[in-house]
């Protein structure tokens, strides 16, 4: 049995070493201190994943209902993997990239790392909220001050400006839960939620869907992420693509599908259309894209779009889909991301135009680029697709006309295939190109290696979530 | 149980052994694999003969539907498989002599994955499980077209190969959702079974969206440009992919699925589609002067008749053309790439100015253009029996004329590039001369085969007075050929004809595929700009509250006494509420 | 018997005979001081223990206890702060700082209007002499406005208390006779923006960016916390506790009132370059929010609005404690703020602290505090103006976070551990508790 609280505990112990590390200059490398943290949260991960989980629940203030308590429900486990295991493969990335005040910067990593984690193991709706908003504010703190010089601060204002809109949103959610239920404890309210009265229902849908089209984003609350991606640094962008953003699925299942089902019934022809508007939208405004990393920060959003039909059309498969998908996309959004942070590192810009012909001096890299991307085109095998079609047999069988959302994939064929074309074939544009290191080669072939393995066998994943309506 | 799927495993081991091995064994691997797999699948086809079976594993579960990756055995599926091994056996051979100083491992490893692939859609049973492979094959295309990634052509070439293929596998995968939902399985027996509860729309819209898919990646109208470029790529590829296996894909998927387009009613319609690309193949063919290129459009052309034997309802005719066709085109590829690596080039024209002797190349390459054209006593003389066995009247004029036009554009081919004479004997390498003479020997002997073809799958044949009519049109296409291409006489009266044949392919529809390209693209450019102004509303609007706030500083005068007006006025708003509410 | 008051009415007289003694007998004044501070001392303790009054103008009511205890408990602090800041200063000062928190605690109990009137005046009167502390220009300036503009909310409060007595017959909150209707509706939107003043709502607020900007941050901490409360509760007192009115008005102004408060402050805190501002902008907002929760008028509605003003009184004082001891080093503008860690960290953390409790970010009391009001709001459906709360908060990530972002880590590494000083150890007490008064909330 694995305590949940040791989620927690460790990187908590890790915060403190680092600001012992600093006050007391003890000279290690922060880098390994949250290395070893990881390293130990991935094991004991694993370990519950074969022992079982413990959870815990102390009342704090038993009179507002503010109680502590951690606990794993249907959804936990795959939203778990991948915020255990991404940070671990992004640190690297966070090494090479992050030079000057490190202490401050790893304890925020270790805080967005626990938070993140915590907020799927939350059992009660205040803690849940406590380590949303952290998670949040931590990331803000990383994209200002670690950003890009002359836009991270302007950038990072915008970003926190909207997620906070839709934590505010999160928030009146959870009271108008609260407020008919009289209780925070996810236990509670999902017995109860189904009696809640079907408007009170859709009040409540309607402030999930400000925070869920925010958070994820969709069109048309999109408008903080292309600035807010652009300007973080590498790292940044990779928790807030891998990771951040599945928080907004996380809540839209655990309260959409879970709790005011009813109410998305009626609506979800609608919030399919949505989805659908995102998907040919955004494929289009991508293919306008000249910067890679504004191209591949749109295109997250088409498989966010499609996370959200997935869970929209309330069926079984379309959800499991929508999980298989999340689980997928995070990966190869991570690899995509970090290997575009090298190749800014190479030719100095995100621009497509100065990159060229690297296909022949960094053959590391490029097998890895086309890896990714021909992962995030769905190619089988690969993790994308089975998430992909399960999403798409959902939604059909709910509106056929959903079909149409794969006009947007073949339109986002063309701009992938684009990307790789202008970045690795052709000729060489420049000298003195470095492959990746060994390193770097590893972080890759971990993440790949997930990729694959959710490609073949899915039903890991899927097996992960039973208990889905 | 019986494990056919032992069949895939030594290519995906080949894959997996030309990535970590050593350069030069990569070849080896590659080779031994493609061996086993034709060993297998042979046993499997005569020990399995006429005694078909299933074979599934799960591979996930959802939404209380189990997904499984299964494959069947029965005549036909072995027959392919074992068609494919021998191919790919034959191609990676011819590989050791052409691609000697090329890449090994990459490209031994995207070889074997894609003959891995074919072979498991070969003997999917189910729809998804074929449309899995039926991906992988276009992406290991793209892979291997763009081989020689560092130059302009190949890059663009594979690019386009898989945009345009990717329609069609889009189109599929949204047919394989709609005939999912309506039919409650994936197999592909059971879906045909169900066929008759199909409500119409969901019907014409599967058959609608299978039809994109196999017209995209078997090279048809409108689809067929992509084929043509493909041909960038190293000449095996062209050889195994191209002609042989994976566009053949598109035929295999309609014979097949037959009985759901026959349902649908689309039989008039893909036979009117298969011979206007059958005549756009053509008549490009004629202008065309890369050697390959050339082939190619033989390839489109030949794709449509296997379309449209199926069409009539003669699904045997349209096999044993595969059959024949993957025999005679490899054995054209092999030859033409030979005579790149020793004569060094592919154009027919620069081949005759600079080759004396095509040696031992030439009567291979006879009997592969004669293959092309249909005339006896070849294989594909019998397979052209067999597939215009179901034709209308119409149809088998259209078809008279296309023999005719045919071999005018294949034989022109043979008599410019090919001659034969007294110069020095060229080299035999063994790679290459073993495949050839193979090849060669079947396309020679193999139309027997017909006779015996009925066991893999129901073939008809018939000789009736239009396969004379066009077994002349042939021989009269290959006469006004040997005329026109090595005698020289009767210019002028067919100039008029190049000349269509010129305006066809200047017109081309390559061009206004890449004008619609270039249309999408600015529209993406406004819709990208209209985003970004989208956006900007934002910091506008928090720059409106930026600037009332500075505006505002002033109402914080300092002056006491605004401030105890505002007190007063304070004052009045709130009596003027409460009245308003009381 | 006895009760915090008590204590404080013989300290305070106790204290002038003390200081009259010192003429005397010659001791130093931090006797004096520290005498203060005692007396503050014990009457927070029989505040926690016993706190009881029941006398004919002021009674007990459930949450009377609760307010006086915090109010207690940050004026304590605040003076001990002030001590430990200014090491000398005249008694007189403890005289009158001990009269204002006997004022602001008289408020909280009353249960008649003449006793709020006194109560308010007491508080008041001596929170002009407080401001004018340091004797110079600038503070001159902020008490003369702070006494100007006050005055005239006092008539207007009187004016309102009479026009209630014309229509009630009464100035007892316990006994309604006959009402003549319209005098007593229009006395009681006299009295809304009589208290208006103190407890800062818009357009009433205006004397307040002066006032607390020319005051020295330790006395703007108190008027901020204490005074700003015991307005805000005087208004409870009559609203909820006192006069039971038709609550359509009274709703109406307060949401009114509330929303502009939280709007215009808002826009006000976004454009301005001193922190001191921001500051006082941002606590006016405050102010603002706590009245959305009495405008419900119901019990669960204003015990909420009770909590929050407790959360932000807190993080107020914190606030401006922290920033007393930034003022001192000349950070006066947002560009200064990279200097903050270098003065004092355990200030600046403070100093942040109170940001995002004020902000509402978890697991503060301010967050909380916005919790509990928001749920009210939502659990009587007033969505459209949560709604319109939630617009105008996001303005507040502007101002709040614009503050963060001024700050720079360089100096993070170079600084050594200096001593902590007293003062500092207060701004932890008032850290601590900035979590720990979660255990106060209630639903």
């Amino acid at each position: 049995m694995i305590y949940l609280l040791s989620f927690l505990l460790l990187p908590f112990i890790g915060i403190i070493a680092l600001m012992v590390n600093t006050f007391l200059k003890c000279r290690m490398r922060e880098e390994k201190i949250v290395g070893v943290v990881i390293a130990g949260t991935v094991a004991i991960f694993f370990g519950g994943l074969a022992l079982g989980f413990k959870g815990i629940s102390i009342d704090l203030v038993s009179k507002i209902g503010f109680s502590f308590s951690l606990g794993i429900n249907s959804l936990s486990l795959p939203f778990m993997l991948i915020a255990v295991i991404i940070p671990g493969a992004l640190l690297y990335t966070a090494y090479k990239e992050i030079k000057d005040n490190k202490a401050f910067f790893y304890i925020l990593y270790l805080i967005t790392y626990a938070s993140l984690i915590s907020v799927f193991i939350s059992y009660n709706f205040i803690l849940l909220f406590i380590f949303w908003e952290a998670a949040v504010l931590s990331l803000f703190f990383i994209i200002s001050f670690w950003g890009d010089k002359d836009t991270g601060r302007a950038s990072g204002m915008k970003f926190l400006v909207f997620t906070q809109l839709s934590s505010l949103a999160l928030l009146a959610v959870i009271l108008l839960l609260f407020s008919y239920t009289g209780s925070f404890s996810l236990y509670s309210i999902l017995q109860l939620a189904s009696s809640i009265p079907l408007l009170i229902q859709y009040v409540i849908l309607f402030f999930l869907l400000v925070t869920v089209m925010i958070k994820m984003p969709l069109f048309p609350l999109h408008a903080w992420m292309p600035d807010s991606y652009l300007s973080a640094p590498t790292t940044g962008t990779v928790l807030l693509s891998s990771l951040l953003s599945k928080l907004g699925v996380y809540a839209f299942l655990l309260i959409g599908f879970e709790m005011i089902p009813a109410a998305i019934l009626h609506a979800r022809i609608i919030l399919i259309g949505i989805g659908l508007l995102t998907v040919l939208y955004i494929a289009v405004v991508a293919t306008s894209q000249r910067n890679l990393k504004k191209l591949f920060s749109y295109s997250s959003m088409i498989y966010m779009a499609m996370i959200f039909i997935g869970i929209s059309s309330l069926t079984t498969a379309g959800a499991d889909g929508a999980i298989v998908l999340t689980v997928s996309h995070s990966f190869i959004i991570a690899m995509l991301f970090i290997l575009t942070g090298t190749l800014k590192s190479r030719s100095g810009s995100y621009e497509i135009s100065s990159m060229g012909g690297y296909g022949a001096k960094m053959p590391a890299l490029s097998v890895f680029f086309v890896f990714a991307v021909l992962a995030v085109m769905g190619v089988p095998g690969l993790s994308n697709f089975v998430g992909e079609f399960l999403v798409f047999f959902g939604a059909y069988s709910v509106l056929p006309i959903a079909l149409i959302g794969l006009i947007g994939v073949i339109i986002s064929t063309n701009y992938y295939l684009s990307a790789i074309k202008n970045v690795i074939f052709g000729r060489l544009s420049r000298a003195g190109l470095r492959d990746i290191g060994k390193l770097e080669t590893l972080q890759m072939l971990l993440l790949s290696s997930f990729v694959v393995l959710v490609g073949v066998l899915p039903n890991l994943i899927i097996s992960m979530s039973r208990g889905l309506i | 149980m019986n494990m056919i799927y032992f069949i895939l495993i030594p290519m995906l081991l080949a894959a997996l052994a030309a990535v970590l091995l050593p350069e030069r064994r990569a070849f080896h691997a590659a080779v031994i694999g493609s061996a086993v797999s034709l060993g297998l699948s042979l046993f499997f086809l005569f020990d399995y003969f006429n005694k078909p079976f299933l074979e599934s594993v799960n591979w996930f579960v959802s939404g209380g539907f189990t997904f499984s990756i299964s494959f069947s055995a029965s005549n036909l599926t072995l027959f392919m498989a074992s068609l494919v091994s021998f191919i790919s056996l034959l191609v990676l051979v011819f590989s050791n002599f052409y691609m000697k100083k090329e890449p090994q491992r990459r490209y031994y490893a995207e070889m074997s994955l894609f003959v891995f692939s074919m072979l498991g859609l070969v003997m999917s049973n189910s729809l998804l499980l074929f449309y899995v492979f039926w991906e992988l094959i276009g992406v290991m295309s793209y892979l291997l077209i763009g081989f020689w990634y560092q130059r302009e052509a190949p890059a663009a070439a594979g690019k386009k190969a898989l945009i345009f293929t990717r329609i069609g596998d889009l189109s599929f995968f949204a047919a394989v959702i709609i005939l999912f939902s309506s039919a409650k399985t994936l197999s592909i027996t059971g879906i045909l079974s169900s066929i008759g509860s199909l409500n119409h729309g969901a019907l014409i819209a599967s058959a609608s969206l299978l039809f994109i898919a196999i017209i995209s990646k078997s090279a048809q109208f409108p689809f067929y440009t992509w084929l043509v470029d493909a041909m960038e790529g190293p000449t095996p590829v062209s050889a195994l992919l191209h002609s042989a296996t994976m566009v053949a894909a598109g035929a295999y998927l309609l014979v097949l699925m037959l009985p759901l387009f026959l349902s649908a009613g689309f039989a008039s319609m893909i036979i009117t589609f298969g011979f206007v690309t059958a005549f756009i193949a053509a008549l490009l063919g004629l202008k065309e002067t890369h050697l390959k290129r050339i082939l190619a459009y033989s390839t489109i052309e030949s794709l449509s008749f296997m379309f449209i034997a199926a069409a009539t309802a003669n699904a045997g005719g349209a096999i044993f053309y595969l059959f024949t066709h993957a025999i005679f085109k490899s054995l054209l590829f092999f030859i033409a790439g030979a005579g790149f690596i020793l004569f060094g080039s592919y154009d027919i024209y620069k081949l005759k100015s600079s080759v004396k002797n095509s040696g031992w190349l030439y009567v291979p390459a006879l009997i592969g253009f004669a293959s092309i054209a249909g005339l006896p006593p070849f294989m594909s003389f019998f397979a052209h029996l067999s597939l215009s066995a179901n034709f209308t009247t119409l149809d088998s004029v259209v078809f008279v004329l296309l023999s005719f036009i045919t071999a005018l554009f294949s034989f022109r081919a043979f008599f410019v590039a090919f001659k034969k004479s007294a110069a020095p004997r060229l080299k035999r390498e063994l790679s290459v001369y073993v495949p050839v003479l193979l090849l060669s020997a079947i396309a020679l002997f193999g139309g027997v085969i017909m006779f015996y073809f009925t066991g893999i799958i129901h073939t008809v044949y018939y000789v009736d007075i239009f396969s004379m009519v066009s077994m002349l049109a042939a021989f009269a296409g290959a006469y006004t050929a040997f005329e026109l291409f090595l005698n020289r006489r009767l210019l002028r009266q067919v100039s008029a004809a190049k000349n269509a044949a010129i305006k066809l392919s200047e017109r081309s529809f390559d061009s206004i595929i890449t004008a619609f390209g270039i249309a999408f693209v600015s529209f993406a450019d406004i819709v990208g700009r209209l985003d970004e102004k989208f956006i900007s509303l934002f910091s506008w609007i928090s720059n409106y509250f930026m600037s009332l706030g500075l505006a505002s500083k002033e109402i914080q005068n300092g002056d006491s006494s605004t401030y105890i007006a505002a007190i007063f006025l304070g004052l009045v708003i709130v009596i003027i509420i409460a009245v308003m509410f009381v | 018997m006895i009760n915090a008051q008590l204590i404080l009415i013989v300290g305070l007289l106790g204290l002038v005979l003390l200081d009259l003694l010192r003429r005397y007998r010659n001791f130093s004044q931090s006797v004096i001081h520290y005498a203060a501070l005692a007396v503050l001392l014990v009457s927070l303790v029989s505040e926690i223990l016993f706190g009881n009054l029941n006398a004919s103008f002021f009674s007990e009511v459930q949450y009377s206890y609760f307010i006086n205890g915090f109010i207690l408990f940050i004026s304590t602090l605040i003076y001990s702060f002030f001590f430990a800041d200014k090491k000398s200063f005249s008694p007189l000062v403890d005289v009158l700082f001990i009269a204002a928190v006997l004022g602001a605690t008289l408020v909280v109990l009353s249960s008649n209007l003449l006793a709020v009137i006194l109560s308010i005046e007491l508080l008041s009167l001596s929170s002009y002499s407080l401001v004018y502390f340091g004797k110079t220009l600038g503070t001159l300036e902020g008490a003369m406005k702070y006494i100007s503009t006050s005055m005239v909310s006092f008539v207007i409060l009187l004016f309102g208390a009479s026009l209630v007595y014309a229509g009630a017959g009464t100035l007892s909150f316990s006994n309604l006779s006959s009402v003549n209707y319209i005098p007593f509706i229009a006395g009681l939107a006299v009295i809304i923006a009589g208290l208006g003043f103190k407890s800062t709502l818009v357009p009433f607020h205006m004397w307040a960016p002066d006032t607390y900007e020319a005051s020295d941050s330790t006395i703007t901490a108190f008027i901020t916390s204490v005074a700003k409360a015991a307005g805000i509760v005087a208004m409870i007192r009559i609203f909820f506790f006192g006069f039971q009115v038709s609550s359509s008005f009274v709703t109406a102004v307060f949401l009114a009132l509330a929303l502009f408060t939280i709007f215009l402050a808002g826009i006000f805190a976004i454009a301005q370059d001193r922190i001191k501002r921001i500051l006082a902008f941002s606590s006016i907002s405050q102010a603002g929010f706590a009245f959305l929760g009495i405008a419900l008028l119901n019990l669960q509605a204003v015990s909420s609005a009770v909590f929050y003003i407790f959360s932000f009184a807190v993080a107020d004082a914190l606030l401006f404690l922290s920033f007393r001891i930034m003022e001192e080093k000349g950070i006066r503008y947002k560009k200064d703020i990279k200097r903050m860690f270098s003065v004092s960290k355990i200030a600046t953390i403070g100093f942040f602290l109170g940001v995002l409790s004020l902000f509402g970010f978890p697991p503060t009391i301010g967050f909380v505090g916005k919790l509990l009001i928001l749920a009210s709001l939502l659990s009587h459906g007033y969505i459209y103006i949560v709604g319109a709360v939630f617009l105008m908060l996001l303005l507040s990530v502007f101002y709040y976070f614009g503050l963060f972002l001024s700050l720079d880590f360089k100096a993070y590494s170079q600084n050594k551990m200096k001593k902590i000083n007293s003062r500092e150890i207060i701004i932890l007490i008032f850290c601590v508790s900035l979590f720990a008064g979660i255990a106060f909330a209630t639903v």
